[in-house]
């Protein structure tokens, strides 16, 4: 409970004074034009998903339909017409739940594909880079990046003179000679301040979750948010302790200011930036040259063996040389040059998700280094904009096509068509998205070390301002 | 009198712990990162070198093929890094490193390399540059702030003024110290770099030398700047610690905040269309020839005009070789105004980065610098321009090839090595400085007036401080 006098005195030179109010207002202003930001960003990659899968299902539907009339008949309109190679199911990886809390920086990764027996697992994703590099290089202002990087800022900025303040003006001496509880007070101060920093933020974040981009779940939505809310809350219980320690071991308040602000810039700017580079040095991605020049290889020699198979076709302007007859031939000389390259690039593209994966683990390990890396991961993947939900996409996108090509196949292979029940048998790509626990298992370690570090600031802290009165003063 | 205080200034940094940490933690950041980033350059380039010889290799050992087939299977263009990226990287890790020159496509650059940074490149990349950009400001704030407010709070500020020291003397005084302590840290780290960066074999950029002597002023000129209103804010606080929260403040907002709230307006406020609706737009443009029946059934007639026959199997060249170059032809002007569209809508997204930069000279410096480092948009549209150039060259090689050669034989024709072999490497020179200039001036005169802005704030805030003490 806040003793009356300490909230008075605050009320007066924090909550309702100038820089309070501004602090608040200004935290408020952010979140609200992150979120604005992120909602933009959801709704046009919601749109453009929507067109573009409306008009897949369209031409699927058409297909079907055409192969329908087939079946009923028994005579095919054209020799194009219902090739199992001409089914084109789109592929879409809806935004997160809470994808517009960490908008920033996931559009550089496909979201829509088209499965087909004309893709292989190395070219399913292609024709997606059309983002201006300037603006994703300077990274994209979301709620997570706030919460991340500028809280702790602002808190160390309202903080950072609670004790030294006192201190350097005499007050904490004034208090003490009226046998006034200085700790008590100095702890209820940070904690007022603080908390009303935080309400401010809770209060806009949860606008900014209320007020959805259309067609998110709100159950799931606010579900996600309360989990990253609680998040936030052990990250900026983290910085309020180390507020609380500093203040209660270094006298000065520059002294104060400047080491809470050096731990920002190391934490936030220097331990990401050193260990990604440390990572990068020590484990550098494989290279995707390399990558490409593997999968031009195995290109090659597929054609040069397809070219005994297509006798001459010219593969891809069937309609100039191939006659009606000749179509199911043409197809499956592509399908199996296609599976020819799929199979031996396939490889190169697992070592190279498996030298990924070895990179990711180490900078999972490198970011205990770093409260705000396991805050910013823990709260990104509760968000659903993390790197690993984008590479479920992919491989959730990769196993339908070879599902794809496993079914149409052999009717590939055979020149022959497919049935409408083998056709209705083939599932829509419907991304599995992973469940708020599964986001959270892979970040349970991290946020416990956090945790624990929360509790190891306070408790030292504690200890600090338990010392002598004429230590503290 | 200036040099004493320069000096002066100098010998107290030196005696300063906080100082000294500092300047160690600076001098070994930057160090590391251009050896860090001039060891990446070089893997670059020994990736690019690597990639191109195998892609001549595979083009070549492709076998007999019919030649518009091997038209679609084409060959790529690697971007060269330039060897500034070692200092800038600017956008090289956000844009594409290959180009596929495939017919009837004139595709976007592929393989970033943010894509397999995983998610820690979220709080900046270490390069030199950025350290400059970003952690050297901080540095120049930490060691400025008690450069005034210091002096009034010890009471050496009346006495100097006391002594005569005229506040321009002072202000001169005091921003060269914070020079040569910055550069005290900064040369050595930054000097080594250069020649290992000459020597990592990256494509040497036709005016390196104007580029280099560009970064130097354009950098001076922020740290003008920075130092400027560091001094000016300690001139008008009347504590350290103020003027130590001021500068903390303006540096989290102006170097922290601004760029990235202003690169989420420029995206919120001009959004680039999503990639499914340009992918398909790209389609449109490449089959621009087969939309338009009348239009082909107006290069019939002309054809057969112009050989003086009635129908298309009387032609002496192959027709359908000679659709599928003018199907490109079709669409050249289609995809030039595709990416003209994407290109205004960059454009307008830089435009709200540049109006922010009003209000923080980072922004300025970093479009001036990826500029002269070789390394932003512009020059990563100039190598884009350059391929698709290569691009139509080599497609109508392969299509002409079909057109005059194919003979009886038809579509069954085939060529082999020979025509393969005569078609060229992508080379790539990246343009001079002085052809993209006009990109920059207002970067450049930003940064200037930012220069000249903080000198007079310094100046107005130092008179002021001096009156106050006077009074």
């Amino acid at each position: 409970m806040i003793s009356s006098p300490t909230l008075a005195l605050e009320r007066r030179l924090f909550l309702f004074a100038p820089s309070g109010l501004v602090a608040a207002l200004a935290l408020a202003a952010l979140v609200l034009a992150a979120a604005v930001a992120g909602k933009g960003a959801v709704t046009r990659t919601i749109a453009a998903q929507d067109a573009f899968q409306t008009e897949g299902t369209a031409a699927l539907d058409e297909w079907r339909t055409a192969l329908a009339e087939i079946e009923r008949t028994g005579e095919a309109p054209s020799p194009y017409a219902a090739r199992p190679m001409s089914i084109l199911l789109p592929a879409v990886l809806p935004p997160a739940p809470l994808g517009d809390f960490a908008a920033a920086g996931s559009n550089l990764h496909p979201t829509t594909t088209t499965i087909s027996g004309w893709a292989n697992p190395a070219d399913l994703f292609a024709e997606y880079e059309f983002e201006n590099p300037t603006p994703a290089s300077l990274g994209g202002l979301d709620i997570t990046f706030l919460v991340v990087a500028l809280m702790p800022l602002i808190m160390i900025a309202v903080s950072f003179d609670v004790l030294a303040g006192d201190r350097a003006r005499g007050r904490a001496r004034l208090v003490a000679a009226q046998a006034g509880h200085v700790r008590m007070a100095v702890w209820e101060r940070l904690i007022i301040r603080n908390a009303a920093l935080w309400a401010a933020f809770a209060i806009a974040a949860l606008l900014a979750a209320v007020v959805a981009p259309p067609g998110a779940a709100m159950g799931p939505r606010l579900l996600a948010f309360g989990a990253w809310l609680a998040v936030a809350l052990v990250y900026g219980l983290f910085w309020f302790g180390l507020i609380a320690l500093a203040g209660a071991l270094l006298k000065a308040a520059e002294a104060v200011a400047a080491s809470l602000f050096a731990a920002w810039a190391v934490f936030v700017f220097a331990v990401p930036a050193i260990g990604g580079a440390l990572a990068e040095g020590l484990y550098p991605p494989p290279s995707r040259l390399a990558f490409l020049s593997e999968m031009r290889e195995g290109e090659v020699a597929a054609i040069r063996e397809t070219a005994k198979l297509t006798a001459g076709f010219l593969a891809d302007h069937p309609e100039m040389t191939v006659s009606d007859d000749a179509v199911p031939g043409y197809y499956r000389s592509t399908f199996l040059a296609n599976r020819e390259a799929g199979r031996r690039t396939t490889p190169v593209l697992d070592a190279f998700n498996a030298s990924r994966a070895d990179r990711t683990r180490l900078v999972g390990a490198l970011q205990y280094l770093s409260p705000p890396m396991i805050a910013d991961r823990a709260l990104t993947a509760i968000a659903g904009g993390d790197v690993t939900r984008a590479m479920m996409f992919q491989d959730q996108a990769r196993d339908a096509l070879q599902d794809l090509h496993a079914r149409i196949g052999p009717a590939v292979v055979a020149k022959q068509r497919i049935s409408l029940a083998d056709y209705d048998a083939i599932k829509q790509f419907a991304f599995q998205d992973r469940t708020l626990g599964q986001a959270l298992i892979g970040t349970a370690g991290p946020l416990g070390f956090l945790s624990a570090l929360v509790a190891g600031l306070l408790w030292l802290a504690r200890q600090r301002m338990r010392a002598p009165l004429e230590r503290l003063l | 009198m200036i040099a004493a205080i320069a000096l002066n200034e100098l010998r107290l940094c030196l005696r300063n712990g906080t100082f000294v940490g500092l300047a160690v933690a600076m001098l070994a950041l930057i160090a590391g990162a251009t050896a860090l980033s001039v060891q990446r350059l070089a893997t670059f380039d020994r990736e690019r070198a690597a990639a191109e010889a195998i892609d001549r290799e595979v083009w070549d050992g492709q076998g007999a093929r019919n030649p518009h087939s091997a038209a679609h299977f084409a060959r790529y263009a690697f971007k060269p890094v330039p060897q500034l990226a070692a200092f800038d990287p600017g956008v090289t890790d956000y844009a594409g490193l290959a180009l596929w020159m495939e017919a009837h496509y004139q595709n976007p650059a592929v393989f970033r390399r943010a894509e397999d940074l995983g998610d820690a490149g979220r709080f900046g990349d270490l390069s030199p540059a950025w350290i400059l950009q970003f952690a050297a400001p901080l540095f120049l704030s930490l060691i400025l702030f008690s450069a005034i407010a210091g002096e009034r709070e010890q009471g050496t500020l009346r006495q100097m003024a006391a002594g005569g020291i005229a506040p321009p003397t002072l202000l001169a005084g005091k921003l060269a110290g914070a020079g040569l302590a910055t550069a005290a840290i900064v040369v050595p780290a930054l000097i080594p770099g250069l020649p290992l960066a000459r020597s990592s074999g990256g494509p040497v950029l036709p005016d390196l030398a104007l580029r280099s002597g560009g970064l130097l002023v354009a950098y001076g000129l922020y740290f003008v700047a920075v130092g400027g209103i560091a001094l000016g804010v300690s001139a008008l606080c009347r504590e350290k610690r103020t003027a130590l929260i001021a500068l903390v403040a303006i540096w989290a907002v102006s170097f922290v905040l601004l760029p990235r709230l202003s690169a989420s307006l420029a995206v919120t406020l001009h959004p680039t269309p999503e990639a499914a609706e340009l992918s398909k737009q790209l389609r449109e443009a490449s089959s621009a020839l087969r939309r338009d029946t009348a239009y082909q059934e107006k290069m019939e007639r002309e054809i057969l005009a112009q050989y003086g026959v009635d129908k298309v199997e009387d032609l002496p060249i192959n027709y359908g070789a000679y659709s599928l170059q003018q199907s490109e032809e079709r669409a050249h002007p289609q995809f030039e105004a595709f990416y003209a569209r994407l290109d205004a809508i960059h454009g307008r997204q830089e435009n709200v980065i540049m109006a922010a930069s009003i209000l923080s000279p980072v922004l300025a410096l970093e479009t001036l610098s990826a500029g002269l480092a070789g390394a932003d948009r512009h020059h990563q549209r100039a190598f884009a321009g350059a391929a698709e150039a290569h691009r139509r060259i080599m497609i109508k090689q392969l299509n002409d090839d079909l057109m005059f050669n194919a003979g009886e034989a038809g579509y069954g024709y085939t060529a082999d090595a020979t025509l393969w072999r005569q078609i060229d490497d992508f080379t790539y020179t990246p343009p001079r400085f002085a052809s993209v200039l006009s990109h920059y001036a207002l970067s450049a005169l930003v940064l200037l007036l930012y220069a000249g802005g903080g000198i007079a704030f310094a100046a107005f805030a130092l008179n002021r401080a001096q009156k106050g003490i006077a009074a």
